[in-house]
């Protein structure tokens, strides 16, 4: 059919994406390649090997943008609580920044929380987080984080992109730039949100300067879960088919006497396009779900007003949602789930907005927890709870905290991560590590170690710099790693 | 793709070597520049060069390379590679040895440059970049006849020494189709392309007469927008609008069209505050430096974000105007390019006196007062509506006209102050006894008053956002507390280092100034001066770059010694000149380019079963041995789909405007203030350059499509092909809407149906269709045509508003549909 397979060069190789086990066109593409192999390997995001083997091979990571107070919900204070309505020796307010708190009035704030050992391994969670708790025995708490912005978009840029630099290329991009995907019809890396968007809005989700072919693609729990996926009214599913065999006929034609493999290319991605038209919308459909699943998750439950997260919509459902949708991406061979939810930015109104959030996240996240070990998957599933940073275990106003970079929580679940231990140790109030900080790069090293990937082998050369997600930092945390029978 | 780049040298190299040209590596002829630079400041500066040296050696400096180095050896002995320490140390076996210690050995044919160079004598010349250019003679060439202008020549002569011939013209039709698109971003019609076709009009007329078009500035507007950074709103986390940042973007469209020399271009940019009486427009061109991103959150550390902000207008300079990446001297000194942090804070320094709080600069005295007027007219609408719904509110809480107003005649008063009411309505008010029942049918249009109020104050919202301020961000120099510049160590803001005065890095020409403290103005002469050997090079690179798909020297953003070579070093140089020359006029240089035959090449990839010649026929087109064939920039899909349909709204410049974007993407976000409210038609038919730029939530097929972030300065777009493309093209609404309008123009004409789907060949891809093609398009009809009588409310839903009268919405669905598929085309959005 085209006269030159032979000198198809190492480009089209390399960017041409197939779908040959799908699509209307799959058969006829896969004919355009004498060797199926050589269009197997040529996907963009096709599988790449890693540096070694990875235990994990698909990353939730819930996002729970604008800083949860870690002292109210993964590090127990009780010395804090004692010494609630006192001041802080002024020595260790001198270098410290604040976004809000003035210093000579600020008081310690004892926890309105009460903490409890949870699990086999008796590591202490707060009570807003009862189901989160109960999956104390598959969790790696990490008390430790620490890094150096302390306002939000920058802090948020910090955790995606390593840097507070706008412009550089979000964890699941450099995942998906790593590794690849083996979503044939899904793209390789979703982002789901639910209520407020993160302050730093698609920048968390960016390919920086890579190509848009590494961004995060934002799955809407809204209308259409991809952005123009329905065809138009008055185009049904049998008009967009003839359209898209037209357009592949008169590519091709245009390909014989033109022999540019973008032609090919784009052939390749009307066709995955209309995979995607079929295989989004069966992914948002929850009808083959069983009523036990969808209870647990907490799927159409209601939302309590007054809102923290000044939406007045469904916020509840919407998360529940998102939790069991990562799952079924995951299951479908999607590398990276961002699942955002900002609003965790509780400067006044701490204790009802806290518990709030809390209320909202809790259930389904143990739900996708607890259904991915039940399924098998947490074993090759990392789940992250992350955030920018953490809050002040100064008081801010009446009720309410300040923005926290020098010590907070975070946890990781599944993915070769060993299960029921605390890495790190903050002082008495939970203001700073005293022992194993974990910098933000020091995680995302982590994070990449647990897939196959060295975060200091993974670059990409950039204007003359060898750029790679942790900056100029990262170390990995081996005491999360699992070491047991590999 | 950026990331690739470093095949591209490693490709040049390959050819250069087995192609002989290009003054490849001979004994007697090693070039420092060329052979010798690349590999040390790849391999060794990073321990041995402006920044490190580690054993005292520094392979930078000759004089250093030469003496004796802690070690007792001497690295470098001028034409005595057996005595230096360096030849033995890369060419040791011994890994304990070897350098460099780290990584691949040195290749045997890297070894073998050195030992030349060093057995030459060892002469450092400074990087290519650094030497100002100097007019070369265009070479001789084995065929003069294929040459129209010296450019050929330049691209002749690589391509003689591998015997290859340049490819063949393109057609006229593609060529005509190839110019629209470079020089306007939109499509010729089919008349234009006839009339070119059959010798009517010839090739220059129609580029003089795209050059002069209007058209022109926003097209090559929106390149220089790339490198501006330019955006409608602030950025971070509260991403507010930035007033009027359209006033700066229409300066830069006007000066293009206006054919404004580069350097004033520049120095306008840099300094337009600082000239003598300035004008309102060259304070509006001080603009580029307030683009930047602006963090406006609660709480921040507001030394902490000028710094940033200061920083981004150094990055921004030295990219755009300089093609240099100091980035990375705000931390430390370049470890591969001879820049110091002392010279990054020292043109820091000149920026460091500017106004960042929202220095706004007044308008006109007449656009004050129209201001002013039209806010007084706005806010008497609004009260006026907020008087009316507030009577309506309180009507409400009535079940009758009697029941609200009984007898009270204020009440009556009021409405008849509030509405033009008919006269019969009027008259029946002042009749108390008869309100109640004449006024009933008045009561029973509340529902119907209420809308209106609603819409009337959702359009009075959009007047008022639309209301041109008349203030706009430009530069201004502080007047009194001045702040003392310092290096700032590790970039840090609160580690102030050694104090530092504005002033231009060492390794490129001095700086003159007017006075004793040089300022903007003297950086900007400086920077477009006959002596800097960068602007010229980097300003035609970026134009080459836009009409052939990549610049001369690939890495447009970097000329250091980390960027990638020129592949026509000669060519650039003479480019350079020639512009110089010309008064840095930009429209000749851009008609030199297009009248060459290199330019009006085929696209065509071409083929070969000689390996050099397949090397030059390779992606990157390392040889111009073709024209380039690529899918055109974001704002470039949207603008021909527009012009395609007839939609298209030409008008130029002015406020931005909002497309219809699907709720869920409006939404993200965190300031619901900035909400995307559409356009009215025609404005949301107008071109990309004028969509709303919103930071934290951007148009999102502006994106998909690879368009800029808008964050820092940008010299080069991906190329990116996904499936998300082919589903914006097919179903985005603003699309389809294209496909709706074009499917109706189609409809209604009664030609023949082969005949229309000619037009619509001939109107998006300036040709007709193959055999082939016409025969599946008619068959594509024919079962639209089938199935749409089959489905009536398809075919209704399917043409929408697009009603063709007189034709049955079967037919005009058919079309429509045919149309849709046509503009999905690869051609269609290919420039060839």
């Amino acid at each position: 059919m085209f006269g030159n397979e032979k000198k198809l060069n190492r480009r089209l190789r390399r960017e041409f994406l197939t779908t040959a086990a799908s699509g209307i066109g799959g058969v006829a593409l896969a004919s355009m390649f004498a060797d199926d192999a050589v269009a197997a390997s040529a996907r963009v995001t096709a599988p790449r090997p890693t540096h070694f083997p990875p235990r994990a091979k698909a990353c939730i990571f819930l996002y729970l943008a604008g800083g949860p107070s870690h002292v109210d919900l993964f590090d127990p204070k009780p010395i804090l609580n004692r010494r609630h309505g006192q001041r802080m020796p002024d020595s260790m307010l001198k270098e410290v920044e604040f976004a809000f708190i003035e210093k000579d009035k600020a008081v310690l704030k004892g926890s309105p929380a009460p903490f409890r050992p949870r699990g086999n391994c008796g590591i202490e969670y707060s009570d807003m987080l009862p189901g989160i708790a109960s999956c104390a025995d598959d969790i790696a708490l990490i008390r430790t984080m620490h890094g150096e912005q302390f306002n939000h978009h920058p802090g948020q840029l910090l955790l995606s992109c390593g840097k507070a630099e706008l412009g550089r290329p979000t964890i699941g991009s450099w995942m998906l730039y790593g590794l690849g995907s083996e979503a044939n019809n899904l793209p390789g890396y979703v982002v789901l949100t639910a209520g407020r968007g993160a302050s730093g809005g698609s920048s968390n989700w960016s390919s920086g300067f890579l190509s848009s072919t590494y961004q995060g693609v934002p799955f809407r729990d809204r209308g259409e879960p991809v952005l123009y996926l329905s065809n138009p009214p008055g185009i049904q599913r049998e008009n967009q088919q003839r359209a898209i065999e037209t357009i592949r006929h008169l590519n091709e034609i245009r390909y014989e006497s033109n022999s540019d493999p973008e032609i090919a290319s784009r052939i390749a991605q009307y066709e995955l396009a209309f995979s995607m038209q079929s295989a989004a919308p069966e992914l948002t459909d929850f009808s083959s779900e069983t009523q036990a699943t969808l209870d647990a998750y907490g799927i159409g439950r209601a939302t309590p007003r007054p809102a923290a997260d000044m939406q007045n919509g469904d916020t509840y459902h919407r998360f529940s949602a998102n939790c069991l949708l990562a799952r079924r991406l995951v299951e479908r061979g999607v590398r990276f789930v961002n699942l955002v939810h900002a609003s965790w930015d509780q400067h006044d109104n701490l204790k009802h907005d806290l518990d709030w959030n809390c209320r909202m996240a809790d259930q389904p996240i143990a739900a996708l927890l607890r259904d991915l070990k039940d399924r098998g998957m947490l074993d090759d599933t990392l789940v992250v709870w992350g955030s920018e940073f953490g809050r002040t275990p100064l008081g801010q106003g009446d009720d309410g905290r300040d923005h926290h970079p020098i010590a907070f929580s975070m946890w990781m679940a599944g993915g070769g991560v060993k299960g029921g231990i605390v890495h790190g140790e903050t002082d008495d109030i939970g203001w700073s590590p005293i022992q194993d900080p974990v910098h933000i790069n020091d995680f995302q090293a982590t994070l990449l170690h647990l897939f196959g990937l060295d975060h200091e082998r993974l670059t990409i050369d950039h204007r003359g710099l060898d750029v790679r997600l942790t900056n100029l930092g990262g170390k990995v945390v081996e005491d999360v790693l699992f070491r047991g029978n590999q | 793709m950026s990331c690739h780049h470093g095949s591209t040298r490693r490709t040049l190299f390959l050819l250069m070597c087995c192609s002989g040209i290009a003054g490849a590596a001979r004994a007697d002829d090693v070039s420092f520049s060329r052979d010798i630079q690349p590999i040390l400041a790849k391999r060794c500066y990073a321990c041995h060069g402006p920044s490190d040296q580690e054993s005292g050696l520094a392979l930078h400096d000759r004089s250093s390379a030469t003496t004796v180095a802690e070690s007792g050896q001497l690295a470098i002995v001028p034409g005595q590679p057996g005595a230096s320490a360096l030849v033995n140390r890369i060419s040791s076996v011994e890994p304990s040895i070897r350098m460099p210690p780290e990584g691949e050995p040195l290749s045997a044919d890297e070894i073998k440059r050195f030992t030349d160079w060093i057995a030459a004598g060892a002469e450092y010349a400074p990087h290519w970049s650094f030497v100002p250019p100097r007019r070369p003679t265009p070479p001789e060439v084995r065929h003069p006849e294929y040459a129209r202008n010296p450019i050929d020549q330049f691209v002749l002569e690589k391509l003689d020494a591998i015997e290859l011939a340049p490819a063949t013209p393109a057609s006229r039709a593609k060529l005509v189709r190839r110019l629209y698109l470079d020089l306007v971003g939109l499509l010729p019609s089919a008349a234009e392309v006839a009339e070119f076709e059959s010798g009517g009009k010839g090739y220059t007329e129609i580029a003089v007469h795209l050059l002069e078009s209007e058209h022109f500035g926003e097209r090559w507007g929106r390149h220089w927008l790339d490198l501006a950074r330019y955006a409608d709103t602030f950025g971070y986390e509260r991403d507010d609008v930035r007033p009027n940042a359209w006033r700066y973007r229409d300066w830069v469209i006007r000066s293009f069209n206006r054919n404004q020399p580069y350097d004033q271009f520049v120095i306008e940019q840099l300094a337009g505050d600082l000239l003598d009486n300035p004008s309102l427009d060259q304070r509006i061109a001080t603009g580029l430096h307030r683009m930047n991103i602006k963090n406006n959150e609660s709480g921040i550390n507001k030394e902490d974000y000028r710094n940033r902000e200061m920083v981004d207008r150094v990055n921004t300079t030295s990219t755009s105007m300089l093609g240099l990446t100091l980035g990375c001297c705000q931390c430390h000194s370049h470890k591969y390019d001879p820049f110091s942090q002392v010279d990054y804070y020292q043109l820091y320094a000149f920026f460091n006196n500017v106004e960042t709080n929202d220095a706004e600069i007044e308008g006109t005295a007449d656009e004050q007062q129209r201001y002013e007027r039209a806010k007084t007219e706005l806010n008497a609408r609004r009260n006026h509506l907020e008087a009316r719904q507030k009577l309506l509110t309180e009507m409400r809480q009535h079940d009758s006209f009697a029941d609200w107003c009984g007898d009270d005649t204020e009440k009556t008063n009021q409405l008849v102050e509030l509405w033009e009411l008919p006269e019969s309505i009027i008259a029946a008010l002042r009749e108390p006894a008869a309100n109640a029942e004449s006024m009933e049918p008045f009561w029973n249009t509340l529902d119907g008053l209420e809308d209106d109020v609603a819409q009337a104050k959702r359009q009075l919202s959009v007047q008022e956002r639309h209301l041109p301020k008349p203030y706009i961000m430009t530069l201004r120099e502080c007047s009194s507390d001045r702040r003392q510049t310092h290096v700032l160590e590790r970039g840090d803001f609160k580690s102030q280092g050694e104090k530092v005065q504005a002033t231009t890095p060492d390794i490129l020409p001095s700086l003159v100034a007017r006075g004793d403290s040089p300022d903007r103005l003297d950086l900007a002469r400086w920077i477009v001066s006959r002596e800097n050997p960068l602007s010229a090079r980097v300003a035609v690179n970026h134009i080459w770059a836009h009409l052939f798909g990549r610049g001369i020297v690939t890495s447009a953003d970097d000329f250091g010694t980390q960027g990638e070579p020129p592949t026509h070093p000669r060519l650039l140089d003479w480019l350079a000149v020639e512009f110089m020359e010309s008064g840095w006029d930009r429209k000749q240089l851009i008609r030199t380019i297009v009248h060459s035959a290199t330019y009006q090449q085929s696209s065509r990839a071409r083929h070969s079963s000689d390996p050099r010649q397949e090397l030059a026929f390779g992606p990157d087109n390392l040889l111009f041995a073709r024209q380039s064939r690529f899918r055109v920039e974001s704002e470039v899909v949207r603008d021909i789909f527009l012009d395609a349909s007839g939609l298209l709204h030409r008008e130029l410049g002015g406020p931005t405007m909002h497309p219809p974007v699907p709720v869920s993407v409006s939404d993200i976000g965190y300031k619901y203030k900035t909400r995307w409210i559409v356009s009215d038609k025609p404005q949301r038919y107008r071109r990309g350059i004028y969509v709303h730029f919103k930071r934290t939530n951007p148009y999102p097929t502006l994106l998909m499509f690879d368009g800029p972030e808008s964050n820092v300065c940008q010299a080069v777009r991906n190329r990116s092909n996904t499936p998300l493309q082919a589903l914006a093209t097919l179903n985005d609404p603003v699309f389809v809407e294209c496909a709706q309008a074009l499917g109706q123009t189609l409809a209604r004409s009664r030609a023949a149906d082969r005949d229309r789907l000619d037009w619509l060949a001939r109107r998006l891809l300036a040709r007709a269709w193959g055999p082939r093609e016409i025969d599946a398009m008619l068959q594509l009809l024919e079962s639209e045509r089938a199935w749409y009588r089959e489905h009536p409310e398809q075919a209704k839903s399917l043409v929408g508003e697009y009603v063709a009268d007189s034709i049955a919405p079967s037919e005009t669905a058919a079309w429509i549909a045919s149309a849709r598929t046509a503009l999905n085309l690869d051609e269609f959005v290919t420039r060839e």
